[in-house]
């Protein structure tokens, strides 16, 4: 079950980075006109995309937050035995990203339901953020995940 | 809740949900604390009973309600966000907004106090030390 609930977390993880980079890419470098693929790619409708940030930021934080004891239990002492503290600091500092990320969520929402073009800049800068904290999650987490084929253990 | 509170009090969530969370795991204020390998729980932070203890969830919970309570205070803050900070530093704030003015006088009697405590907390081993 364990197994299934980190692959399920996995690929929710998978459809919430590309949502997430897509958004960030066609905040940061918009494009008018949708002629050819980076164009398109960068032509996106930011707004069609918030609630399901949202959304999927909470199922996969839920998800994570519940397989987390098995981490916690079994991984992490292993990880510790194997000496590989720098793999056990990454995933505490990807905890806290995760944390401040979902205090964020409200921020993220009001920003994103605001028309003002005054508010340009605070929903780029809380566009990227959430677009870090997702990127260092996923990372994080698919090293650990496969952290005996990387160190060959 | 009409818009503009809403509008008022999101951004202070967030903010006050960063710093609180910061706090909590700097000075470990859990509500609860969960033990993973016999899937118990227990009130504020406990040590371990057997298996590593979890205050992760606790220390989320902490800044939720700090965060909340911070959102409910700032609720009959000012408008205006210039007003607000000139107010929260106690400097020339228009008159209305006079009654922010116990927050920076709070915020600076307890770090007195904090500092005080940690003078005396090295006292105390200086002392024990000469002991």
């Amino acid at each position: 079950m364990s197994t299934f609930l980190v692959i399920l977390h996995g690929l929710l993880a998978v459809a919430l980075l590309g949502s997430i980079t897509h958004r960030a890419v066609a905040v940061v470098w918009p494009a008018r006109s949708k002629a050819g693929f980076v164009n398109a790619y960068r032509s996106v409708s930011s707004r069609v995309y918030v609630n399901a940030n949202i959304v999927m930021f909470l199922l996969v934080a839920a998800l994570g937050a519940y397989i987390y004891p098995i981490y916690r239990v079994w991984v992490r002492t292993y990880l510790e035995n194997a000496r590989l503290f720098p793999a056990v600091g990454s995933f505490e500092i990807k905890e806290q990203f995760i944390a401040i990320g979902l205090g964020m969520l409200p921020l993220y929402w009001l920003a994103w339901n605001r028309t003002e073009p005054s508010a340009n800049s605070a929903r780029r800068t809380v566009t990227l953020i959430f677009c870090f904290i997702v990127c260092f999650g996923f990372l994080v987490g698919h090293i650990l995940n496969n952290i005996r084929g990387f160190f060959g253990l | 809740m009409n818009n503009s509170n809403i509008e008022k009090v999101i951004p202070v969530f967030a903010a006050a949900f960063a710093l609180v969370y910061i706090v909590s795991v700097e000075m470990n204020w859990a509500l609860f604390t969960y033990h993973p390998k016999i899937h118990q729980w227990g009130w504020l932070v406990e040590p371990s009973r057997d298996g590593p203890p979890m205050y992760w969830y606790g220390w989320l919970v902490t800044s939720m309600l700090g965060a909340s309570a911070a959102s409910l205070i700032s609720l009959p803050a000012p408008e205006k966000p210039a007003h607000a900070i000139l107010a929260w530093m106690g400097r020339s704030a228009p008159r209305d907004h006079q009654r922010l003015l116990p927050l920076p006088r709070l915020v600076y009697a307890l770090m007195k106090v904090g500092r005080c405590e940690r003078l005396l907390g090295r006292g105390y081993k200086n002392t024990e030390m000469i002991i």
